[in-house]
């Protein structure tokens, strides 16, 4: 350990809220020189938030930041790089069709009033490429090279900033096993160097592989802060996932006994690629029975998007079958597997889900637009029936909506999701497949929403829950079961594994690992 | 920033509705009236053009013609650069206006003008151009004028001209397009050659471009080689290409176009020239007179056509060839003499 | 853009807008213009006052704007229908043409009663334009090339293909670049003799009635606009997304084929170079100007053939040179097309910025 009592960096009493609600509420951070601090977090805890508002994309609503002891003000980027705060971001910012030199060269031009002095920044970078042990081909287009190359022409980039604190938000996400052993040999480095860094992560063995100090967040509090060598993967998952089961919505008597065999839904060893063939779901498989509802954990980005897109028929499978009701419905349009019985509450729900310019009656209306109910004898809309059934749903949903002709994007994401979940469940369906149906909305919301899934439950359609809030999927799946990396692991009742050996899945580990 | 927009609008408004008024209320005083007695200072003049005015040639000279009308005393106006599927509209638009004459200039003017012309019958179509297949001086609207120019009276006479003054009785001639002025120039230049020394041979090429200088230096290099030490040209910009082999070679030439004496003063015998400004001059005279109307062909005869005067040329032509051209010139306006319109090759083909 | 869907509240502000917008483009444009007009030595409102008289001077004068309009409106109805999905037809003088060469070798060549030569006419013009729309959105749909990018390389296409068929082999004798004419017993009747308007209009009236009713009342419209609202969302709704889209580009194309079909049957009587001025590019100015609605199309074609009526006659009795003429036009077009970008930039700037919204919601 080097000399800890240097603190270079603090950052006190930090909050942010949008929209009125907080992302960080009242946040300590303190980092000294030369010292790994790995911010521990699962999706929405806060830890993006703080480090932007560090980096300047954000203000901070309350708190002040110091460096080297000093109170600063950050308003934007190039305040934070100049005070030494060297930023990389999940997604890179590169740009695609420069070569790395011109990348790095990019950064700093502006330091030298426009003049470029090409020899002497080629001399610097081969310099601290060689210090910090970062290979980098400085004449290659950047989109030609591999994605952990593409991570260290961002480090690069960032250390010209004269860089002392260096942020690093999921830096492993996009790397295979041999890049993040590079990353971290090259961060050790750095850190030998006297560099400070802040790693943000939700993977339990790269924090405790390379950090000194962990910050857990929680729903944008920090909830603890310990030495990294004082403590091990199970306390660390706990204290992520944390203890405070608030939900007030349990599940009835038991709904799903053994009588009921039918399979609803199934998924044999399927494969599907993802968006830029980064996720792919490989090899998955689960089978979801009559009136049972089946959750997935998993943080965010780690296929869940690609397995519901496949189930509803907006993505390719590439390999295995998946079966609704006995009938296959692999690669099928999203028409005829919506015809058969597969409702399906997205992921985006502002921007998919419903039609923002829309009425409630539209954006009922265009799910069913193929449905002969609604349809006259040239083709028209029957807007009489459809106005009924919109009555309907607003009544037996409760949703809030001042006048009927209101668009919904201007209603709340509560009613919003409402509406959605009133159209979908007014379908029918054998199955529900339903995906962070409750994220962002406050307990009222949420508990209605539970309680509108277990009723759809009683009635025996069977439900495939995802979320990545753990408590829910907890209290109301029947079955569950933890994604990573594309991968689900063996589905599992929620009473049977503890919450750290779930937090362990989630972090990545096997199952081999939890036992 | 709106209040200043809506005081803006509020007053546009205004003055459209003033202007709207205005010209619903008063409809143009200058309906098509009659001709009878109408003074030429009150003849209104428009001159749709196909192409640019400064074309310095076919659109050019009719523009010019028009701002003669102009200059003596007539209303005129113009549109140039008039696409031929606007033309309807354009003859409409005038005729609308009160126009009395309204001139298309160019061939492609005939059929929207025979299409018009029923729906204005107090104003006067004129199109400088032959009428379309199937429309004859019979069966066509009264207020209609076609013209047929005999461009190749002209060019018998330049034939004579040549053919008294071959040495090596071996005379080239360069011509554009294979289209009928070109082609009836070249047969009635041949006629004029053979009246005037029967024992000449004429080496023809058509290029098939006016635009194409080099093509013409080339076959007029051709036609000097095989021993012509006259060449005859009537291909525009191709036939400049022609002079300037003949410059080179200390040939003789016969011009087309304009009076081109000045390019070569001592090797330019005459040129073969038409009037299109004072075509465009005569057509309003022709109303006034009551001769509008009909086909109008136009040639020596009239003097709209003709060989341009000898220049340096006046000592070395003999007289004995003048005379020539002058006992052609006054038979062809005596219509004694016709010049025969032949639409074929009588010349010793060169092309290819 | 269509939230009157359902409803008319939602219309009203929306079509103030557009109102405003038109309003202010067309004064943007005669500022321009008079700024222009006195740099020239000339005096502004005696231009402006002989536009406005010379559009609206006698009956012909009038009955020539309605002719000016005629394909103007249809094509822009079509562009319409396509800018339902997100498409902008652009192609509108390409598949023109397609629908006027093949409505004329119709009209030549078929003998038959008047009305079978004219309903063939109308489907052979509307399946040539269609086939040149709907390639340019086949291509969008399939490889994700741009339709619009597409379909201005097919309007060369046509245009070029016109050149040659009308100087080769369907040119009438005489010597001219155009086919025959055809006969005077299919051409559509005149609304008054002695004028370019005819029959035509008729149908437009009704094929916008038609446009309005499809894309406001029908299931078909309503699956068109969820396109154009949210690619996304309409897949997951269960649209046939890229069918759709490949029709809609079709149907904007027939539409064009069809005013092609219009404008032989009813003013030209043949088929030459120039019969389209622009007409593809002035629609689609106009539709996006009427926000895609079918009555605001009809008003904005007939403004700017008035324009164009009006400037053409200024041109007869002030005699300026025709680039003043091409400028004013160009301004006008010019302003409506950035006026609105104008006004919502400046609207935006009075707005209050939002806060960046991570993933929490209200």
């Amino acid at each position: 350990m080097l000399n800890p009592a240097n603190t270079i960096l603090e950052m006190k009493g930090i909050s942010k809220f949008f929209d009125g609600k907080p992302a960080n509420d009242q946040i300590d951070l303190k980092v000294n020189e030369g010292e790994i601090v790995a911010l521990l977090g699962e999706n929405g805890a806060g830890k993006s938030t703080l480090m932007n508002i560090l980096f300047g994309l954000y203000q901070a609503d309350h708190g002040e930041i110091s460096i080297d002891g000093k109170v600063v003000s950050i308003n934007s980027p190039l305040d934070a790089i100049a005070l030494g705060i060297g930023m990389v971001h999940q997604h890179f910012m590169l740009i695609p069709a420069f070569d790395a030199y011109e990348n790095i060269a990019l950064s700093i031009s502006g330091k030298r009033n426009g003049l470029v002095n090409h020899q002497v920044i080629r001399e610097q970078i081969k310099k601290h490429s060689i210090q910090y042990n970062l290979s980098i081909v400085l004449d290659t287009i950047v989109q030609d090279l591999p994605v952990g190359l593409q991570q260290q022409v961002e480090i690069l980039k960032a250390l010209f900033g004269e860089c002392r604190i260096l942020v690093l938000d999921e830096p492993t996400g996009v790397l295979n096993e041999q890049e993040k052993i590079k990353l971290f040999s090259s961060l050790k480095e750095l850190k030998a160097a006297g560099l400070s860094i802040i790693f943000i992560s939700h993977k339990l063995d790269e924090v405790l592989d390379i950090s000194d100090r962990v910050v857990i967040l929680r729903k944008g509090k920090v909830v603890d802060s310990v030495t990294t060598n004082r403590t091990n993967k199970e306390d660390l998952a706990c204290r992520m996932v944390g203890r405070d089961v608030v939900f007030s919505v349990k599940k009835g008597p038991r709904l799903f006994d053994n009588k009921m065999k039918d399979r609803v839904l199934e998924i044999k060893n399927i494969e599907v690629h993802g968006k830029r063939n980064t996720q792919t779901i490989k090899d998955l498989s689960l089978t979801i029975h009559r009136g049972e509802l089946f959750g997935i954990a998993g943080v965010d980005g780690n296929g869940q998007s690609e397995l519901v897109e496949a189930l509803a028929g907006l993505r390719h499978v590439t390999k295995g079958k998946i079966f609704l009701n006995g009938n296959e419905i692999t690669n099928r349009s999203s028409r005829s597997i919506k015809q058969m019985g597969l409702a399906f509450v997205p992921e985006d729900r502002r921007s998919m889900g419903t039609i923002a310019s829309y009425s409630l009656d539209q954006n009922i209306f265009f799910r069913n637009s193929d449905s002969k109910t609604f349809r006259k004898h040239f083709g028209q809309i029957d807007k009489k029936k459809l106005h009924m059934l919109g009555d309907r749903l607003i009544k037996d949903y409760d949703i809030r909506i001042p006048h009927r002709d209101m668009l919904v994007g201007q209603l709340s994401g509560g009613n919003i999701q409402k509406v959605i979940l009133a159209r979908e469940i007014s379908s029918d369906p054998v199955v529900l497949v339903a995906m962070h149906p409750t994220r962002g909305l406050d307990v009222g919301a949420i508990e209605f929403i539970h309680t509108r899934l277990l009723e759809l439950l009683s009635s025996g359609a069977g439900i495939l829950l995802i979320s990545t809030e753990l408590d829910e999927i907890i209290s109301l799946s029947d079955q569950m079961a933890v994604i990573s990396n594309g991968k689900l692991s063996r589905p599992f009742r929620p009473d049977e594994l503890s919450l750290s050996q779930i937090g362990l899945l989630m972090g990545g580990s096997d199952e081999e690992a939890c036992r | 920033m709106k209040r200043f927009f809506a005081l803006i609008l509020c007053m546009l408004l205004l003055i459209s509705c003033f202007a709207c008024d205005k010209g619903g209320k008063t409809p143009e005083q200058s309906t098509p009236s009659s001709m009878d007695g109408k003074q030429k200072k009150e003849l209104k003049v428009a001159l749709i053009l196909p192409g640019s005015l400064n074309d310095g040639g076919w659109n050019a000279n009719a523009y010019a013609g028009l701002q003669e009308l102009e200059k003596e005393g007539y209303k005129v106006a113009f549109t140039e650069s008039v696409q031929i599927s606007a033309i309807e509209e354009a003859f409409r638009n005038y005729a609308n206006s009160g126009f009395d004459l309204v001139i298309g200039h160019g061939f492609e003017f005939g059929e929207p003008a025979i299409r018009v012309a029923p729906d204005f019958p107090e104003v006067n179509f004129f199109v400088s151009g032959k009428m379309p297949d199937g429309v004859t001086v019979d069966n066509m609207p009264k207020n209609v004028g076609f013209m047929d120019m005999k461009e190749y009276e002209a060019a018998y006479l330049a034939g004579i001209v040549a053919g008294g003054m071959t040495e090596t009785n071996i005379i080239g001639y360069v011509a554009g397009l294979e289209i009928p002025s070109q082609l009836s120039n070249m047969a009635a230049f041949v006629k004029g050659v053979e009246f005037s020394n029967p024992d000449a041979k004429i080496y023809g090429v058509v290029t098939g471009t006016f635009e194409d200088p080099n093509k013409g230096q080339e076959a007029a290099k051709a036609q000097i080689d095989l021993g012509a030490d006259i060449i005859c040209q009537t291909a525009d910009s191709t036939g400049m290409g022609a002079i300037q082999a003949c410059i080179e070679k200390n040939i003789k030439i016969v011009g087309y176009g304009a009076d081109q004496f000045e390019i070569a003063p001592e090797l330019i015998m005459t040129c073969i020239v038409t009037d299109n400004k004072s075509v465009i001059v005569k057509q309003a005279k022709r109303i006034l007179d009551g001769s509008f109307g009909g086909l109008w062909e136009p040639g020596v005869q009239d003097g709209t056509c003709f060989i341009t005067p000898w220049h340096n040329f006046d000592s070395k032509i003999p007289q004995e060839i003048k005379n020539m051209v002058a006992k052609a010139t006054e038979e062809i306006k005596a219509g004694t003499l016709v010049v025969p319109y032949i639409l074929e090759r009588i010349d010793h083909k060169m092309d290819n | 853009m269509k939230q009157f869907l359902f409803k008319k509240r939602e219309n009203r502000p929306s079509f103030l807008d557009s109102v405003a917008n038109t309003c202010l483009a067309i004064a943007m444009a005669i500022i321009v213009s008079i700024i222009f007009i006195l740099s020239l030595g000339e005096n502004p409102i005696s231009v402006f006052e002989f536009i406005i008289r010379g559009a609206f001077r006698n009956t012909s004068s009038v009955l020539e704007i309605l002719a000016k309009s005629t394909p103007i409106i249809i094509i822009g109805l079509g562009v319409s229908i396509a800018a339902a999905t997100g498409m902008t037809n652009l192609g509108g003088d390409g598949q023109f043409y397609m629908g006027a060469i093949s409505a004329a070798i119709i009209g030549i060549y078929l003998e038959a009663p008047v009305w079978i030569v004219w309903i063939a006419a109308i489907c052979v013009s509307i399946l040539a334009g269609g086939i040149w729309g709907g390639f340019a959105g086949f291509l969008r749909a399939t490889i994700d090339t741009s339709e619009v990018i597409i379909a201005i390389m097919m309007n060369y296409i046509a245009l070029f293909l016109i050149g040659f068929l009308v100087s080769n082999p369907l040119q009438a004798p005489g010597g001219i670049p155009q086919t025959r004419a055809i006969p005077q017993i299919v051409q559509l009747p005149k609304l008054i003799a002695g004028s370019r308007a005819h029959w035509g209009i008729v149908f437009v009236a009704l094929l916008a009635l038609f446009v309005w009713f499809v894309m406001n009342r029908t299931v078909f419209g309503f699956q068109l606009l969820t396109i154009g609202k949210s690619a996304k969302a309409a897949q997951y709704g269960g649209i046939a997304v890229k069918k759709l889209s490949v029709t809609s580009m079709f149907i904007a194309g027939g539409f064009a084929g069809f005013a092609g079909m219009i404008e032989v049957f009813g003013t030209y009587y043949r088929v030459l170079e120039g019969i389209s001025s622009s007409f593809g590019f002035t629609a689609v100015m106009i539709a996006i100007l009427a926000r895609y609605r079918p009555l605001g199309i009809i008003v904005g074609s007939l403004l700017i053939s008035t324009l164009t009526v009006g400037v053409n006659s200024m041109q007869i009795a002030v005699n300026v040179p025709t680039s003043i003429v091409t400028v004013i036009q160009s301004v006008v077009v010019f302003s409506i097309l950035v006026m609105p970008k104008i006004r919502a930039n400046f609207q935006h700037a009075q707005r209050k910025r939002l806060p960046p919204d991570e993933r929490e919601e209200s």
